[in-house]
């Protein structure tokens, strides 16, 4: 049956209602089961050896005392990964990120495993394989990888982008250039220009649970892994591709997720434990410490942004430049090139440019952190927005309200929007109480905002009807922030039945077709969309069996509210069917009532928010506290509203974060000196006020409800709202992210100084 | 150039830019009118539509 997305407006008797999400009360309990909560017969434990230098030659490994230790039943290097991806330079570059290939390219770099009895056999092994190292010269510094002086960490990256193309390999990867118009032009017509430089460092996403696996391989080629991760059906592709095994052999279960935003949708720990199973013929479990995280998994870019704006004394933007700096860790990747995309998204400037700088330095590589890249080019052009706005002695809300982006503006990347709620955040936030309410001495107020794209992706969802009515619903998209509550929302809405009697789970990878990562605020959106048709699919059964048991046509059922109906000329006598009475006699009507749907859900709809922030700066100390938060952001259409304001909240506490106090800070010696949350400061709930949230919902035109993603976007304009709180509190602009106690401290002596 | 569905318009341009032939495979998005296809390349492209080619992003 083929399905519409389009949008029908339409009352929701269950949609935009409160439920409990169904696995939060084993969450708070610890019945709950994440990554390193499966366990197995003959269970090894799994330990890796990890490179103390930035960045070395490997000249030898000598594993034979490790394999002699009494309790050690595999040890691995890169040997027993045997490279497999062919021409696919992106899987290479996964495979030598997990094991190092003969040389280390980051302080933490894997470099050998062992799988033994216990922990202890385990940890006294690793110290029993015997590496010889050479030294090479490292760089951790953006700016300073692109310096001609710099040592280049790959002899095969010629810079992209760049005519005539390079003869000298170099860290840069990559150059990009979008936009729109004359800039020199726009330029020329200002009344008056901004410029200014920023750099923001390098986050990690922060999640608690660290990333953990059980893995199980049998000498037939078949093989199980039992993971937290965001997508279990990716993983099963990449490891399967990388260890040489069937795809339909690997069977994957993702656990419980105790956060991911990004940092679980690559590969690490897994390829590994799967490769010392399958050495030692028993499975293998994997946990790794929170000093492994840190070194040795996915953290953001850390960048250098240079931004110049150009306005009329009306505060039209005439012309708008941002050079974007961003460094991947130790391989290429796209991460300035999605800077430039979102940078001036937000905004209708008809000259517009971004240019950006993918660069490689040797840290680990970077992976997705919620609305990846966006973030620090939305640090640096909204606080030249505030800097602007100054200049002009606009206030900072309507220079962006005068510059607002709409239906039918040119993208920056080029497309025409369709309809966007940009706007309307912009407004909301203005007519906000928020915005009245009086500020005490040495507190400031500054808002921003921020875009995300948000996708959908390839999603397969299964709904079956038990007998008793009551149904269940298989979805292949990790829950990470309270989708099965939406699902089971979405389900019962379209059946017309309980909430309560429907059961999400998220089955593993031999229960469903394939379904791309829970990432890019696709996860309600995408998954929702096939769960609507799959219901209706069951819905059509449904009515075909209330058809048969009546006798008649089937043209002359309809669905009404969890009912089969008879409608037309004779049938008035035939008392309704419920869903529950259909199913009871499914069994001696054709079989189990179910409903299937596949679907690439194409047209996720664009997020937009703007956030007010009031910050109060200790003079004294330059210690920063959040006094008053707001986040107003289009949803689209929230199905469950507690987990769309949770998302709200979520992605400003971590902008927040980011704007603050994290930061990864590399020693001279190219080590992380700070991996551990000791060191690596996130925000806790004594940190905060709770953050005020107003949900939009500006319909997506291209989903049934009109949903949009929500769970990326507010990480973007924090960084910038809190900069423009403590500008606008001390008269300090601060460029450089995080704004920490030191930082601030130093601008406000220099600025005690300079008057 | 004449591409009724967005695998075709694919086929046309990696044969007329061959180098770009893997990087059309994996790392482009299409938008139709302003909405993103990232997947489904029997999509059809209506007569006169405005096309871009853009980075096929992700998320986190």
């Amino acid at each position: 049956m083929a399905h519409d997305n389009s949008y029908v407006d339409k009352k929701f008797n269950i949609v935009g209602t409160r439920f409990n999400r169904p696995d939060g009360i084993d969450k708070v309990t610890g019945k709950a089961r994440y990554g390193a909560d499966a366990s197995a017969p003959g269970q090894l434990v799994g330990k890796v050896l990890r490179s103390p230098h930035a960045h070395a030659q490997i000249l030898k490994i000598n594993t034979s005392k490790a394999e002699k230790l009494q309790g050690v039943k595999s040890v691995i290097t890169f040997e027993d990964l045997p490279d497999l991806t062919g021409a696919d330079q992106g899987m290479a570059d996964i495979l030598e990120n997990c094991m190092a290939r003969g040389r280390a390219l980051y302080d933490g770099h894997a470099v050998a495993a062992v799988a033994a009895i216990d922990e202890q056999t385990a940890a006294k092994a690793l110290k029993l394989i015997e590496v010889k190292y050479k030294k090479l010269p490292h760089v951790t510094d953006v700016d300073e990888a692109m310096l001609p002086t710099a040592p280049v960490i790959h002899d095969r990256i010629f810079t992209r982008g760049v005519e005539p193309k390079p003869t000298k390999p170099s860290n840069i990867s990559s150059r990009t250039e979008m936009g729109n118009g004359d800039v020199d032009a726009g330029f020329a017509a200002a009344d008056v220009i901004i410029e200014h430089s920023f750099k923001t460092e390098q986050t990690h996403q922060g999640y608690i649970e660290p990333h953990a696996c059980l893995a199980s391989v049998n000498p037939d080629g078949t093989a199980e892994l039992w993971v937290t991760t965001q997508g279990h059906f990716v993983f099963r592709n990449v490891c399967a591709g990388l260890l040489g095994l069937d795809i339909a052999k690997l069977k994957v279960t993702s656990s419980e997720i105790g956060g991911g935003f990004g940092g679980k949708t690559h590969v690490w720990v897994e390829p590994v434990a799967l490769a010392l199973s399958r050495k030692a013929n028993r499975p293998v479990k994997m946990v790794m410490s929170r000093d492994e995280v840190f070194r040795a998994t996915g953290p953001t870019s850390s960048t250098s942004i240079d931004v110049k704006l150009g306005a009329k004394k009306n505060g039209e933007i005439t012309a708008a430049v941002a050079e974007l700096r961003y460094q991947g860790g130790a391989f290429p990747g796209n991460w300035a090139m999605l800077a430039c995309m979102t940078a001036f998204a937000c905004y209708d400037i008809k000259n517009n440019k971004s240019i950006g700088w993918d660069v490689l330095v040797n840290r680990p590589k970077v992976a997705a952190y919620r609305a990846p890249s966006a973030p620090m080019a939305a640090f640096a052009v909204e606080s030249a927005m505030d800097m602007l706005a100054k200049e002009l002695r606009m206030k900072a809300i309507d220079l962006r309200l005068k510059n607002v982006a709409r239906e039918g503006t040119l993208a920056p990347y080029g497309p025409t929007y369709g309809p966007i709620g940009i706007e309307d955040t912009l407004k909301a936030v203005k007519a906000h109480p928020h915005m009245r309410a009086k500020l005490k001495p040495n507190q400031g107020r500054g808002v921003a905002c921020g875009f995300w794209f948000n996708i959908g992706g390839q999603t397969s969802t299964d709904l079956n009807i038990g007998v008793d009515g009551t149904v269940n619903l298989a979805v292949g998209t990790v829950d990470v922030g309270g989708s099965r509550s939406s699902l089971a929302m979405i389900a019962a809405e379209e059946l017309g039945i309980d909430y309560e009697n429907v059961k999400a789970n998220i089955a593993d990878t031999t229960s469903l077709g394939h379904n791309d990562m829970t990432e890019g605020s696709r996860g309600t959106f995408s998954s929702g969309m096939a769960t609507i048709y799959a219901a209706r699919e069951a819905i059509e059964v449904l009515k075909q069996r209330a058809a048969k048991t009546w006798g008649i046509p089937l043209e002359d059922v309809s669905w009404e509210e969890g009912h089969a109906v008879a409608t037309g000329k004779g049938h008035g006598n035939l008392p309704k069917l419920s869903l529950r009475e259909i199913a009871a006699k499914s069994g001696r009507t054709g079989g189990p009532i179910a409903g299937h749907n596949e679907v690439t859900a194409d047209g996720a709809g664009m997020g937009f928010a703007s956030h007010i922030c009031d910050v109060e700066v200790d003079p004294e100390t330059g210690r920063s506290t959040i006094v008053r938060y707001t986040v107003v952001q289009d949803a689209g259409k929230a199905i469950n509203p507690d987990y769309v304001e949770g998302q709200f909240q979520g992605g400003a506490t971590q902008g927040i974060g980011w704007a603050l106090n994290e930061e990864y800070i590399y020693g001279d010696d190219g080590r992380l000196q700070n991996p551990g949350f000791l060191d690596y400061r996130i925000p806790v709930c004594s940190d905060l006020p709770f953050i005020d949230t107003q949900i939009l919902e500006i319909p997506n035109p291209n989903h049934p409800y009109g949903v949009r993603g929500v769970g990326e976007t507010s990480i973007v304009p924090p960084l910038a709202a809190v900069g423009n709180a403590i500008a606008n509190a001390t008269g300090v602009r601060m460029g450089h992210a995080p704004m920490s106690p030191p930082r601030v401290l130093a601008a406000l002596d220099a600025l005690d100084n300079a008057g | 150039m004449q591409a009724e569905t967005i695998a075709q318009m694919m086929e046309y341009l990696a044969e007329k830019f061959p180098n770009l032939r893997d990087v059309l495979q994996t790392d482009v998005a299409v938008s139709i009118d302003g909405q993103i296809f990232r997947d489904d390349w029997t999509q059809t492209i209506p007569s006169g539509a405005e096309v871009y080619l853009i980075p096929r992003i992700e998320g986190g």
